[in-house]
């Protein structure tokens, strides 16, 4: 008679296979060899659903990876654009904001960009920055941007279906995108990132373009901020009628021109000149009349002169001109041809014809006639007031 | 691909019965091919679906994704199984799985049909 088999070994036989799988996914085995097991329909389903089991959470940590991955290149996005949006801040000016742009963006990106805005006609946008290895176009039409055109991001694929921008000279070869800067409901321009053709669709995930379009409003915001400030500061140092600098500009650049000239030993004139029987034109023909006097004059005044000289309204009719690196002659000939431009003037209002103006203009030089602003000034001023006595329409030299 | 399955004609009922052959293994690849066919024969509307598993070997799990990725093509599922491996595979399917679209186990496939009968076909 055969001896019974213990049941302990039965059991043992039974589920040792079992028992091994349990201890290798314990240990951290998603994938470990799986016993045959023949003829034990109970047995075949515990290890299948185990080998599920298995297989579910290998599927899940490898998402969970994925998942980790991308909030980590979120958070690095997010940092960057925060120190992107703080730097911007900073900013003084849009030229200064332009670098910072670039630079950042690239860092943050890894790929080639641009950023173009508006032009004062709106007809073109205007490379401000780029950064990376592709060549981008130096301005286009709007009409050229699907992004500017349709106000929303537009995303082509290397692979894709998508139209790429005509702008973009990289055709169909990279990923690329174009991201609107909307600031307050007006588009500034567009943010352009570009892709290589190695990275094909790799170039931007879909964490990549939410962080463009996070950046280009973060910019976007930046950037009407800073250009804010700067028409502020414009508007503060302008005349509202002519346009022309105001009296605070003007002497704020004649303290720092007169230092440039010490510092350079270079010439500087100051030219102190004020419209002719202004007040009897105002008299006579309104000030309406008037205002189309000084903004013509104004205007001839501003034609004739260096981008490096400065004219500003520093009263009524009165005007200072400030010509560095210019002498005393060369002065002189300047407003003497202003004169005559002046003079040949046509105005109108409403249709009619007013009669033409004139000035009178008194000229000073540094150090010549003085080394201080309030002394220099002064100098110029009577020889103004010179002009005036000896019969207006003319220009004095301030004696040295 | 078409010997891993078969399907019945849609009867009066409208459930569609999709027999799965012995010994398949279900991968990604056959359960697109059955997808597939599905859709050909529904013309792309929902109906209710009794899967007779009740022969297979296993399901991979980029089947089972696949099945529970295409919860528009049935109204509900009725899974039959019998041995215990199959009805692992389907408890494990249905557990999964988590949809609003109604879907259960059955050993009986006359009380699976009586219970498809409810849903829309």
């Amino acid at each position: 008679m055969v001896a019974p088999v213990p049941r302990v070994t039965l059991v043992q036989d039974r589920l040792g296979p079992v028992i091994a799988l349990i201890t290798s996914l314990a240990q951290g085995d998603l994938h470990p060899d799986l016993p045959v097991i023949d003829g034990d329909p109970e047995l075949e389903a515990v290890v299948l659903g185990l080998q599920m089991l298995a297989e579910e959470l290998a599927a899940t940590r490898a998402a969970m990876a994925g998942r980790t991955a991308e909030l980590e290149a979120l958070n690095n996005g997010l940092r960057r654009l925060s120190g992107l949006g703080n730097l911007l801040l900073s900013c003084d000016t849009s030229s200064e904001a332009y670098v910072v742009l670039g630079r950042a963006a690239r860092e943050m990106f890894g790929l080639s960009g641009a950023v173009y805005l508006y032009g004062a006609s709106r007809n073109v946008v205007e490379l401000v920055t780029s950064w990376g290895e592709q060549s981008m176009a130096k301005s286009f039409p709007p009409a050229d941007c699907w992004a500017l055109r349709r106000g929303r991001a537009h995303y082509a694929s290397a692979s894709g279906t998508e139209i790429p921008c005509r702008h973009t000279s990289h055709g169909e070869q990279c990923s690329a995108i174009c991201v609107p800067m909307l600031a307050q409901g007006e588009a500034l321009g567009v943010l352009h990132l570009v892709g290589t053709p190695d990275l094909g669709d790799d170039a931007f995930t879909e964490l990549g373009q939410r962080l463009a379009v996070a950046a280009a409003e973060a910019c976007a915001l930046a950037l009407a901020s800073i250009r804010l400030r700067e028409r502020l500061e414009d508007q503060s140092l302008r005349d509202a009628l002519t346009g022309l600098y105001n009296r605070r500009y003007a002497e704020e650049t004649l303290l720092r021109e007169i230092a440039h000239a010490k510092r350079e030993s270079s010439a500087l004139s100051v030219v102190m000149l004020d419209l002719d029987h202004f007040k009897k034109f105002n008299d006579e023909f309104g000030h309406d009349a008037g205002d189309v006097a000084l903004r013509e004059a104004a205007t001839v005044l501003v034609e004739s002169v260096r981008t490096s000289d400065v004219v500003s309204r520093v009263g009524g009719e009165e005007f200072l001109l400030i010509l560095p690196g210019a002498s005393i002659e060369a002065a002189l000939q300047k407003i003497d041809r202003m004169r005559v431009k002046v003079k040949a003037l046509e105005l109108f209002q409403h249709g009619r014809q007013l009669p033409p103006i004139t000035f009178s203009a008194g000229a000073a030089a540094y150090p010549a006639n003085g080394t201080a602003p309030d002394v220099l000034l002064r100098a110029a001023d009577k020889a103004l007031y010179e002009a005036k006595h000896a019969g207006r329409d003319r220009s004095v030299l301030a004696i040295a | 691909m078409a010997q891993e399955f078969t399907f019945d004609p849609i009867g009066p009922d409208g459930i569609l019965k999709v027999r799965w052959t012995a010994g398949v293994v279900i991968t990604e690849a056959l359960a697109r091919a059955a997808l597939v066919e599905i859709a050909a024969l529904t013309k792309g509307r929902g109906v209710p679906i009794l899967a007779d598993i009740r022969r297979i070997k296993s399901m991979s799990r980029e089947g089972r994704k696949t099945f529970g990725d295409a919860g528009a093509v049935y109204t509900a599922l009725a899974l039959i199984a019998s041995s215990p491996v199959t009805q692992m595979i389907a408890n494990f399917f249905i557990g999964i799985n988590r949809t609003t679209t109604p879907q259960q186990m059955f050993t009986d496939e006359g009380k699976a049909i009586a219970w498809l009968r409810q849903y829309p076909a």
